[in-house]
């Protein structure tokens, strides 16, 4: 596009044909002129769909019909934010996202008109992660007004915007939100860097961003976190971590976090904190369960089925004597079967999502043994397995999970219990090397750091947490003062 | 990144050579020995003999059972992988049975190598002492009884916890026959019309057998083994001049609590000298004769310790006359009088036959029941 790079020119129809030639095939584009008493005239341009018609009629047309008075620099509109420009190419961005533009006769330049209003929904419950106790509203996809909704609960001077854009076509506005007294700036500039150097035509949703700048691509594991909760948000904001908005996404991303960020959730801080250390320490025995239960099936099976009580070695034995297939068979069938299943009930439109429900049943259930598909204790291995990978609050973690199970599966499958420990030691290994935007992303586990341990796999009383966490290398680390209740008598 | 790639197929290399994929079996392709028997038979020919569950559910029998003639463990082994259907394995042996013939047999203990040296084989199966043919108990098939290798091991195991019987695992049987302190004692079991138990049987050094002690006399070997675990009935005939007719009105049952038990050794005069110092807490539970408690209460505390010592004395002589120490004094002779022992360890035995054991019971009777 030649013209994008020129300026804007003095008289009005000259502007309007470079208008045209910008947008040709662009039907959705309206230019409206106006001739006032005065003599002068004025064009407004804007695209139909992307501008609230409201504030168009009301706050533009209106008050041009009725006081033009045609002043230099000034333009009788009673819209908040105006911005003048003389560049083309500011103006065809502007028109693109939803501004109105007003090119008057006789001046060299141009009024954005902040009026845009492009289709949105409303502000509703979190959909994947309900909580009980939290707030109930979540993000929604216009950046702005996510901002809001964090701003809302760090009401303060040090909450710093960082802006940037992402995509040649697309130009997503990303937002890096931060508290400028506590976080670390060597990891603003690391994400800054990261995010900069993305060379993409657009930025569609959250997570693809997240595929740009996260540490390493070849791991299972999440290591930025995706929320949809503005309360998580700025809980982590206060903790001195960074969250990236990206416009059109209605979900944020935490960095840097931690392993045992992704098991915590934030009813676990408006619940009794022995409650919430009991939850957070079943969650973590439910990764273990999701993670391992289907291998130590196989290699118990296979390999060592001496460790197995004597009385279930004859009930596992009685019925696993109908089943035709190899224990790892057996298992990887129905942990297949399950995984189509919760798939399946992810797409399908909720009336028929039912059905789903009604024929998993029959699957993974008495019915399958009956056929002598598969044995009593593989139907309960493969329900508490799916139970136990629910728990986890985090659905990329879960996701995650539910797909390392099945190499241990093989490992137990070739190797056995070795196998299986082996597996769990490359896990813990990778776990221990990653990191989350350079920061250690096993800590407080490793490196070692006891006072993260009050909030990693217990909750302790919150005030007992009186500095940050340290994994994000906060600049302030005293987060609050002694706020022990007098009631208890030690 | 071509490191990690190669580090993770050395791994993997590693890992093949750790754990066969080739010793995979599948659990319902094993005959899983829960019951292990080994006797002789009436021609002088050592019989090894196995009981297994049958996971069919075609098959009318739950539970298959062989018997070969064999040299050792290891050769029935493969005789009885030609019989049954699977691969058969004793990993999970319950009990393993020791026919009384075969205790008769000089050195016999060593069948029982393939238990340790095997390391997949398990050392905890329970050891007992048959009294009479082992095929006998090996095929009794009793219709109100779970399978046999459940029904005996249960059997061992709540008899346990009222120390009616010892059980003696055959990881604790190797020790017992190396520890020169001691000699070895197994469970003792009998059929009759029911199996039942006969309380311990006690072995000798060379692991011949030597005598059955009762369920009674088993509870005070375990008080002076201060093995003081479980519960501790026990019935004494007092001396209260009631009648004795179909019942017998002298009778007095009590439960022994937090018994301790001291035993001090010492050498003097050509001989070990052994001081048992028993102490503990008696309550009533069933009482028969006439006369009240609440004003002889301590009268018959004491009546009752002195009626214990007759009875641990008893045991203790019977012990010393057949040779025998499962009680382990010979631990404390080390202990105590170690240059004295280091001369008797070799024939500790006739050293303990010679020994003066004095033993003293002090029981405190805290409670006489919820009646008068």
């Amino acid at each position: 596009m030649a013209s994008s790079g020129g300026t804007v020119h003095e008289q009005l129809q000259h502007n309007i044909s470079q208008l045209q030639t910008i947008f040709t095939l662009a039907p959705d584009l309206v230019i409206r002129s106006m001739d006032t008493e005065q003599g002068a005239s004025a064009v407004v341009a804007y695209f139909e769909g992307l501008v609230d018609m409201n504030s168009i009629n009301n706050d533009v047309l209106r008050p041009f019909f009725h006081s033009i008075h045609n002043q230099e620099g000034v333009v009788p509109v009673t819209v908040g934010n105006i911005k003048n420009t003389t560049k083309w190419s500011e103006i065809e961005h502007g028109l693109l996202i939803g501004k109105s533009v007003v090119f008057m006769e006789g001046q060299a330049k141009a009024f954005l008109l902040d009026t845009s209003g492009w289709p949105q929904r409303a502000i509703e419950d979190p959909q994947i992660e309900a909580s009980i106790k939290g707030a109930h509203q979540g993000f929604v996809e216009t950046a702005q007004l996510n901002i809001a909704l964090i701003r809302r609960y760090i009401p303060n001077r040090e909450l710093k915007i960082t802006e940037l854009t992402v995509g040649a076509r697309g130009k997503t506005s990303i937002s890096i939100m931060y508290l400028q007294d506590v976080a670390d700036p060597e990891i603003l500039t690391e994400l800054v860097e990261r995010i900069g150097k993305v060379d993409v035509d657009a930025i569609i949703n959250t997570g693809e961003l997240a595929e740009f700048v996260e540490d390493r691509s070849f791991s299972p594991f999440p290591q930025l976190l995706m929320t949809e909760r503005p309360d998580s948000a700025a809980s982590h904001i206060l903790q001195g971590r960074f969250v990236i908005v990206v416009d059109r996404s209605p979900s944020v991303l935490i960095a840097p976090v931690t392993f045992v960020a992704f098991f915590q959730s934030v009813d676990d801080y408006s619940m009794r904190w022995s409650i919430a250390t009991f939850i957070r320490l079943l969650r973590m025995f439910a990764f273990m369960i999701a993670l391992f239960l289907p291998s130590i099936y196989i290699s118990f099976l296979t390999f060592n089925f001496e460790v197995i009580p004597i009385q279930l070695v004859l009930s596992i034995a009685e019925s696993r004597e109908k089943v035709p297939f190899h224990p790892f068979l057996e298992a990887v069938m129905m942990e297949i079967t399950l995984e189509m299943m919760r798939e399946a009930g992810i797409r399908l439109p909720a009336p028929i999502g039912q059905t789903v429900g009604l024929v998993g049943g029959i699957i993974i259930g008495q019915t399958a043994v009956q056929a002598g598909i598969v044995s009593n204790i593989m139907v309960i291995v493969v329900s508490v397995t799916a139970i136990a990978s629910f728990i986890i609050p985090n659905y990329d973690m879960g996701a995650a999970i539910r797909f390392l199970r099945f190499p241990m599966m093989l490992l137990a499958f070739m190797f056995g219990i070795v196998g299986l420990v082996s597996g769990a030691m490359m896990l813990v290994s990778h776990i221990t090397a990653l990191t989350s935007l350079g920061a250690p992303y096993g800590s407080p586990l490793s490196p070692l750091k006891f006072s993260d341990l009050k909030d990693a796999f217990v909750r302790l009383p919150l005030w007992k947490m009186s500095s940050r966490p340290t994994n994000a290398m906060p600049k302030q680390s005293k987060r609050q003062g002694n706020n022990k209740p007098d009631g208890d008598a030690s | 990144m071509i490191n990690r790639w190669l580090l993770l197929l050395v791994c993997l290399f590693t890992l093949s050579t750790v754990s066969g994929c080739f010793e995979q079996h599948s659990i319902e392709n094993l005959t899983i020995s829960m019951l292990v028997g080994i006797d002789v038979n009436e021609n002088g020919q050592l019989i090894i003999s196995q009981s297994s569950p049958v996971f069919s559910t075609e098959a009318k029998e739950n539970e298959e059972d062989y018997e070969v003639i064999s040299n050792s463990m290891r050769s029935a082994r493969d005789r009885f992988d030609t019989l049954t259907l699977g691969l058969t394995s004793s990993n999970k042996a319950q009990v393993i049975l020791i026919g009384k013939e075969l205790t008769k047999v000089n050195g016999w203990q060593s069948l029982i190598d393939v238990f340790f040296r095997d390391s997949r084989n398990t050392v905890s199966a329970r050891m007992v002492y048959v009294d009479g043919p082992v095929s006998e108990i090996i095929n009794f098939k009793p219709k109100d009884k779970p399978r046999l290798p459940f029904h005996l091991s249960k059997l061992i195991d709540t008899a346990l916890k009222r120390n009616d019987t010892t059980r003696t695992t055959i990881q604790d049987f190797h020790r017992q026959l190396h520890e020169k302190g001691n000699t070895p004692s197994l469970t003792a079991m009998r059929k009759e019309k029911d199996i039942i138990l006969l309380g311990t049987a006690l072995l000798n050094q060379q692991a011949g057998f030597v005598m059955n002690v009762t369920p009674g006399e088993t509870k005070l070997l375990y008080i002076l083994e201060n093995k003081t675990r479980g519960e501790f009935p026990y019935t004494l005939i007092m001396p209260m001049n009631e009648s004795e007719g179909i019942i017998n009105k002298n009778i007095l049952s009590f439960n022994m609590q937090k018994i301790k038990t001291k035993i001090k050794a010492s050498y003097s005069d050509g001989k070990f000298k052994f001081n048992v110092h028993i102490k503990g807490q008696i309550y009533l539970t069933e009482k028969l004769f006439n006369k009240g408690i609440r004003d002889s209460f301590d009268e018959l505390e004491q009546k009752i310790s002195k009626l214990m010592k007759r009875d641990f004395t008893k045991l203790v002589t019977k012990l010393q006359r057949a040779a025998i120490d499962p009680a382990g004094f010979g631990m404390y002779a080390r202990a105590y009088a170690y240059p004295e022992w280091k001369k008797a360890e070799k024939n500790w035995t006739d050293a303990f036959k010679e020994a003066d054991v004095n033993v003293n019971v002090n029981f405190k009777l805290i409670g006489v029941g919820a009646i008068e």
